[in-house]
């Protein structure tokens, strides 16, 4: 291997570490704006407010861990797949049990079913028209 | 790649995402549970609310936080072929982890002498079983640690079975995206 090719992996591989170091910076930073509305002064704001803040930052956070840190962004897409089908099972199932339970806030009808069917509905729909399929032979 | 495969991806890694498919619903279903019973408490009893230690949990956080980072640091490390440098993150990896189960040894027993036990109501059973999953989940990705870094030791872990570290690796960035769940909804939501 010559010195300028060398050098090039060396690049790539610092670039490479940089990108991680930054990922665990912006998720510190995220954690850091989730403690601060613990605070009286914020605590103040509207719950439903608290509520879709937090959980847009939880969202970010966990899509940034499951596609930088745990690969997915540059793996084998059947490993997203694996994961997202989980979500769409998982998401009918809990909704369903909360539901039952009387957790979920005093919605209209019409909300929650939409709430139920359309996440797993639009996430379903991309993983069935993103399955390519095979020719049928083995190889 | 050591085994024969069909998807083109490697069994080994394919069964990990698998399990932790799995693990994804008993950790929806602790969670699902913990909300449901959170306000079953009795009237003289302490809720979360008085019980919790934002601050210090916040902290702890942190700390598993970047127990991510090193642990993807060994990653790159080992692929590069930097035995030493892996070896370091490994090690730095399994100590945060034991930081954080440390800061969850010492958060139950302030809880236990003020007063809440695991089947002092609800809300204690439903907290203490969905945090205390989470911390032996943590425990077992520190054991898997050593014994990486043992057999880094031993001159055993070289890239050639970086495979191995990855895997582990997701293991203990899937107990990470756990956390960033549990801490968000069962410590920072409004209660």
């Amino acid at each position: 291997m010559s010195t300028t090719e060398e050098t090039q992996i060396e690049e790539s591989w610092v670039k490479q570490d940089w990108i991680y170091i930054k990922t665990a910076l912006i998720l510190g930073a995220f954690t850091a704006i989730e403690v601060f509305t613990y605070f009286e002064s914020v605590h103040n704001a509207p719950e439903w407010l608290m509520v879709v803040t937090l959980s847009f930052l939880m969202v970010i956070k966990f899509f940034l861990v499951a596609a930088i840190f745990m690969h997915l962004r540059d793996d084998n897409a059947v490993f997203t797949k694996m994961m997202v089908m989980g979500m769409c099972i998982a998401w009918p199932v809990y909704f369903v049990m909360a539901f039952a339970m009387g957790f979920l806030p005093n919605w209209n009808v019409i909300i929650k079913v939409l709430f139920l069917f359309l996440p797993p509905a639009i996430i379903g729909s991309w993983l069935g028209f993103s399955f390519k399929g095979g020719d049928g032979s083995h190889h | 790649m050591s085994d024969e495969t069909t998807l083109g991806v490697s069994n080994d890694k394919l069964g990990m995402w698998v399990f932790l498919g799995s693990d994804c619903l008993l950790f929806g279903g602790l969670i699902s549970t913990y909300m449901l019973y959170k306000d079953r408490i009795g009237p003289d009893d302490l809720g979360a609310e008085e019980m919790f230690d934002i601050p210090f949990t916040s902290v702890s956080s942190f700390v598993l936080l970047m127990s991510s980072l090193t642990v993807v640091l060994a990653i790159t490390a080992l692929r590069r072929n930097d035995i030493r440098r892996s070896r370091i993150w490994l090690l730095s990896t399994a100590i945060l982890g034991a930081i954080f189960v440390g800061g969850q040894v010492y958060e139950f027993t302030v809880f236990y002498r003020e007063g809440l036990g695991y089947t002092t109501n609800l809300f204690g059973t439903a907290f203490f079983t969905l945090t205390g999953f989470h911390g032996v989940h943590v425990t077992v990705g520190i054991i898997f640690l050593m014994s990486m870094y043992i057999q880094s030791m031993r001159g055993k872990l070289t890239s050639v079975q970086e495979e191995r570290l990855e895997i582990i690796g997701l293991y203990w960035h899937f107990v990470d995206v756990v956390w960033i769940v549990i801490f968000t909804i069962v410590y920072l939501f409004p209660q």
